[in-house]
Order: structure tokens, then sequence, then C-alpha cells
């Protein structure tokens, strides 16, 4: 089980590696922009609409990273001084009981909004526009499925935290 | 069959009480969206179709032109933070003003509204000034708390100062309410308001309310017994105060300035931002040879900004005349300079590391991964909270409450305000932007004020921002307050940053009041640049 744990870790950590370099790149594709458009009136649709693909791809290919690192914000003012077993324990009931259902959700809801996409290889809504609607479409299945999964690990890890015996666990030192 | 609206009220109580376990905001939101749609569809008062709408407003914020200014603002921060420029310009600020008596706090709150001015992260804003700024202020004989309060409370003018993050997601919610309140009403050309007159009108409430802080720290350092001698310097070694204050400088003229000239849209201006803050920070880690290299490439943004206003630089049309055509080549020259510029920046940033060990860039792209992902899956999570509140009609139910308000639109504006304070020491500004904001500002915005006229959005987006950014500073969940804590040295307890923010939260309000009353603190400036309404 641990070494599925690892596994999704890995799979989060390679995409997260790639995933954080579209943030340059939008920045370089909207600088770009700006020279064109401010100084030689020139603008290219195509250009543009890279920008806000790279946006959309951009976050929805993060998020399962952010729970990876715990990056998610917590209202921390109970959890911040609880010991580990306890904080395992919320840990697995959220994931089962609100992440995963949360994504099956998302997943089942956008099945027909996506495969629709696919299914008539949806381009832009503006002529000249990328052509790749659907391909970013997709990014909201990513989502939820990059989620989810990291969501497995989280519990995989929970709940190998209780099946140690209390005694052994450390406390949490609170302020 | 049960009562939907008792429903809705079980919702509300259940999130808040889950959301006190801790486990991740987003998920909590989410998830109980998705349960209580199923609870309400199994009792026969909730249409699960309902959420097939979620699909499509995911998307929206992929593709929102608005939204991708957020990462791009994001990442200008982080930059900004990873290559030490934040951390220089607090140290010469601080060794500036240090001489004086209650300055060192007056500099804290200066760095903070430029940082503000600049970035718009407040976590990122606090980190650094309570590494900072904390320690020489406590030997400098501050009262903790009052430490305390001075920067988290300076942390949190990069919410309402524009560029912000959270102006940015206002903006987004507030010209749609704008728009769909005009069509309800038979205005088939509704006048619409943009983000740059939403970030016009809260310059002047936000730098009012960061010298309302200045004032308050001053008169107080006056009554301050143990304050040490103004003749201590706390940083002997700090960087000078020009090279540490121009780079963010040139950054909020850029920016900013490029905004309210009405030359860039903010998404534009973002994209300008980031890659400033790259050439800056490499500038400051690079060698001298690529430094001059950046230098020039600053030079030639400068020189072409000056040509693009003398000369005409379409290459696209008929007929050219001679002097254009040197122009163009110039302007040609000067962009491949700035190309040349960028491309040094993005290597230097690669080779030079942070103090993890990590190259500056990557670690500023991981960041702004997680910062993002974490921005929207929250935004995603109250989506999916507010069609369940919506199903279940909660949000009518609040429409109705509003619109029978005794006092009319002043009183709901009060109302919604008080709601939007007390949120507020439980959630922080995304959750209650993306839930009470939908909810209630299309109703505002409708109803008729005492003179018959409906009341600006403009006025209301300021009051809301100043509004939510009480939610960063109210404990117990006020996200200012964590960041403040985890670098915060030991000297200082948390109850003494709890009493440090009440005053500056005090002096929020009083804001608050003042725009209030004179809303063309808020509406003034729009209208002045002309764009407003």
């Amino acid at each position: 089980m641990n070494r599925l744990a690892s596994r999704i870790d890995t799979v989060n950590r390679t995409i997260a590696g790639t995933a954080r370099w579209l943030v340059v790149a939008m920045a370089l594709v909207q600088f770009a922009n700006v020279v064109l458009r401010h100084v030689f009136s020139i603008s290219f649709i195509q250009m543009s609409e890279a920008v806000w693909y790279l946006h959309g791809l951009f976050f929805t290919l993060g998020a399962g990273y952010a729970l990876l690192g715990d990056d998610h914000v917590r209202i921390d003012i109970i959890y911040g001084r609880l010991a580990p077993r306890t904080r395992a324990i919320i840990n697995l009931a959220g994931t089962f009981c609100l992440l995963l259902p949360v994504c099956a959700a998302i997943i089942w809801f956008s099945a027909d909004y996506v495969t629709g996409a696919w299914r008539i290889r949806e381009g832009s809504a503006e002529f000249g526009g990328l052509p790749f609607i659907y391909v970013l479409k997709t990014g909201i299945w990513a989502f939820a499925f990059l989620l989810g999964l990291q969501g497995i690990a989280v519990a995989i890890r929970s709940a190998a935290r209780l099946s140690i015996r209390p005694q052994y666990s450390s406390k949490c030192p609170s302020r | 069959m049960i009562d939907p609206l008792l429903l809705c009220a079980i919702m509300a109580l259940t999130t808040l009480a889950v959301l006190m376990t801790g486990y991740p905001v987003a998920f909590v939101l989410a998830g109980s969206g998705l349960l209580f749609a199923l609870i309400g569809a199994t009792l026969g008062v909730f249409h699960l179709p309902l959420l097939s709408a979620l699909p499509q407003s995911i998307f929206g914020l992929m593709q929102s032109p608005t939204l991708v200014a957020v990462p791009l603002f994001v990442f200008m921060g982080v930059v900004l933070e990873k290559s030490s420029l934040a951390a220089d310009l607090v140290q010469a600020a601080s060794k500036l003003l240090s001489a004086r008596r209650g300055g060192l706090a007056a500099a804290v709150i200066g760095v903070g509204a430029l940082l503000a001015a600049t970035t718009g992260i407040v976590g990122a804003t606090i980190t650094t000034l309570g590494l900072l700024a904390l320690p020489p202020m406590l030997a400098a004989g501050y009262r903790p708390s009052l430490a305390a309060g001075t920067v988290a409370a300076s942390g949190t003018l990069g919410q309402i100062i524009p560029p912000s993050i959270a102006l940015v997601l206002l903006g987004d919610q507030i010209s749609i309410a704008y728009q769909n309140v005009q069509i309800d009403q038979g205005i088939f050309s509704p006048r619409t308001i943009t983000l740059n007159d939403l970030f016009a009108a809260c310059i002047l409430p936000g730098l009012a309310l960061a010298s309302l802080y200045a004032a308050y720290v001053l008169i107080r350092a006056r009554f301050e017994p143990g304050l040490a001698s103004p003749n201590d310097k706390p940083h002997a070694a700090a960087p000078d105060l020009w090279p540490a204050l121009l780079p963010p400088l040139l950054l909020v003229v850029a920016v900013l300035g490029s905004i309210l000239a009405g030359l860039a849209t903010p998404t534009e201006a973002a994209g300008i931002g980031a890659v400033g803050a790259l050439l800056l920070a490499a500038r400051r880690t690079a060698r001298k040879a690529t430094a001059t290299i950046i230098n020039a490439a600053l030079w030639s943004m400068l020189a072409l900004v000056m040509l693009a206003s003398l000369f005409d630089l379409r290459p696209q049309r008929d007929v050219i005349p001679f002097a254009d055509w040197l122009a163009i080549a110039a302007a040609a020259l000067l962009t491949l300079c700035l190309a040349a510029g960028i491309a040094v920046a993005l290597r230097a940033t690669v080779r030079t590391r942070d103090t993890a060990g990590l190259p500056i860039l990557t670690a500023a792209a991981t960041r702004t991964l997680t910062l993002t992902a974490m921005i929207f899956a929250i935004v995603i999570g109250a989506r999916l909270f507010s069609l369940t509140f919506r199903g279940l009609g909660g949000a009518d139910f609040i429409e109705n409450l509003l619109q029978g308000l005794p006092g009319g639109a002043t009183s709901a504006v009060f109302m919604v305000m008080a709601t939007i304070f007390i949120l507020g020491f439980f959630l922080d500004f995304l959750e209650i932007l993306y839930i009470v904001i939908p909810v209630t500002v299309p109703v505002l915005l409708a109803l008729p004020l005492a003179d018959g006229s409906t009341m600006s959005p403009l006025w209301l987006g300021a009051l809301i921002a100043l509004n939510l950014q009480t939610s960063f500073l109210t404990p117990p969940f006020g996200i200012a307050l964590f960041y403040l804590r985890s670098v915060a040295p030991d000297a200082i307890r948390t109850a003494d940053i709890y009493r440090g923010i009440v005053p500056f939260v005090a002096l929020q309000l009083v804001m608050l009041a003042i725009v209030w009353t004179w809303p063309v603190l808020a509406t003034g400036l729009p209208a002045l640049l002309g764009s407003g309404n």
C-alpha cells in the first residue's frame, strides 16, 4: 500500500514538474502579446488564446500536487493543536466523505460535457482561434482525477498512521 | 417533505462545523455542497441535474480572460519574494526611517503599501515583513502587540491596494452582477464596469487606509515608554535606499501606471509585471555582464514606449512614410534587445539558487503552481456549494430578505456589510467572495436609493474590498494571523498578535465608514480617468 502511495506521489510530482513551467510560458506569451499589440498594433488570436489555455491547464494540473504538499488552505486553529493520530482520522474521513465523492461527482457530471467536446473535436468560437477546446475541457477531468488520486495516497498514509499504536506516535507540540 | 430552507440552514451550519476540523476548505465546501444536493434530491427538494452546470462553471474559470491575471500576479509577487528584492526593500526602508520615533513602524507600513502595489499577495508580504521587520522592532523597544499588529495590518494592504488577486476576483464577480442586473431591468446595452475601474476605485481608499495606519503608529509611538532612543540603527549592513527602492517602484509605475492610464488591461499589465519582476530579479543576482544586458533591456522597454507614442509603428498598412520605416526598424531592434534581456534573465534566475537551494525560477514557478491551484480549488468548491445553496432556494430567501428590509437600499447594504464582517471571523476572502457576493450583490445593485437612482457598483466594490480585508485579520481564523504566527519570534505570543490587530481592524472599520459617507473617494478617480460611470 505504501508503494502505491509513493507511486501516486511520483505521478503528481512529475506532472507538476512540467506544469509549473506553464506559468513562465504564460508570462512570456502574454508579454509578447503586449509588445506586439501596443508597439506594432499586431495581434494573433492564437497567441491570446494560448495564454488562457496555459492558465486553464496550469491550475487544473497543479491541484493534485498542491494536495501532496498539503498546500490547500485549512482552518488550522484546532487542527494545528491535534495529535498526528487525530489529524489522520480527520484526513481519512475527509478523503472518503468529502474529497473522493466530489472528484467522482465532477467526473460524472462533466462526462457529457467533456466527451461531447471530444466527439465534435470542439475548436475555438473565434475565427482563426486554436482548435483544441476539447483538450482544454479535458482539464476538468484531469483536475478531478489527479486530486482524487492524491486523495487516495493521503488516505493510505493516514490509515498507516492509525495502525501504529498510539503510544508510539509522537504528540504534536502545541503553542 | 422537508422545508428546503431548513436544509439550507443545516447545510450552512454543518459546513462551518466541518471547516473547524481543519480539513481543507476547498473540499469541505465542495463536499457539503455535493452531500446536501444528494440529501435534497433524496428528499425530493433538490433537482439533481442542476449540478450539471458545474463543468461549464469550472471551464469558465479556465478560459476567463480576467482570471488569467491571477497566476501572473501571483508569479510576479513570488519572484519578488524569492529573489530577495522585497527583503532589500524592508531593510533599506527601516534603516532610513528608524532614526525617527515610531519611524520603524511607519517604514513597515510604507513598505507594506509599496509591496501591496506590486504583488498583492498577503501571505508573501507578511512573511517577508515578519521575518525582517519584527526582530528589529522588538529590539528597538516596541511593544510586541504593536509590532505584531503593524506587520499583520501592513501585509493585508496588498488586498486593497491594486493590483491585487482579491480585486481581480471581486471585479470579475461585480461586473457580471452589474451586467445581469441591467439586462434584468430591460437595459439592452448595459454599461459595464471593468477591472480597471475597480482598481482605480480602490486606490484612494487603500492609500488613505495606509495613511491612517501610519498616523496611528506615529501617535502611539509618542506614548510608548520603552521605545529605544531614536539614534539606534538596527540595520547597520542594510542595503542603500535607492537601489532597493527603485525596482519595486519601477514595477508599480509599469503595472499600475499602464492600467490607470488605460494603456493596458489588467491581464496585459500582469504579463508586463511578471516579466518585469523576472528582469529585476535577475538584475539583482546576476554578475556584471548579465546585469548590463538586463539594464539595456529595461532601457529598450522604455524606449519602445516612447517610440510607440511618437510614431505610427504599424507595419501592416499600405503606405508607410520613411520616418515611420526608420522608427519601425528601431523598434524591431529594441524588441530584439528586450528579448535578449529576457533570455538572459531566465538563464540567470535558473542559475541562482534561493535559500532552500532551488533555482529561483523553479522555486517561484512551483510556489505559483501550488498557490494558484489552492485558490482555484477553493473557488470551484465555493461554486459547488453555491449551486446547492441556490438550488435549495437559499439565494431567493436572502434576496427577499434584503428587498423587504425596512430602510431600503441603505439598510440592505449595511446588513450585507455586517454579514461579511461577521463571516470574516470564520472564513477568508475567497469563500466570502464566491458565496456571499453572487447572492447579495445583484440584489443590492438593483435596489433603488432614496433618490430613485441605483448605487454605484464601484462604491459597493470598494466597500466590499475594505470589508473583506478585515477577514484576513479577525481572529480566530484570520489568514494573516497564521502567516505571522509562522514567522514571528517566540517573544511574540499569540495573545499579543490578537491584541495587536484590534486597533487596526478598528481603523479598517473607520475607513469603511469614511468611504460609506463620502462615496466620491471610490468613484472619483475612475470618473476622472474617464472610464468610470
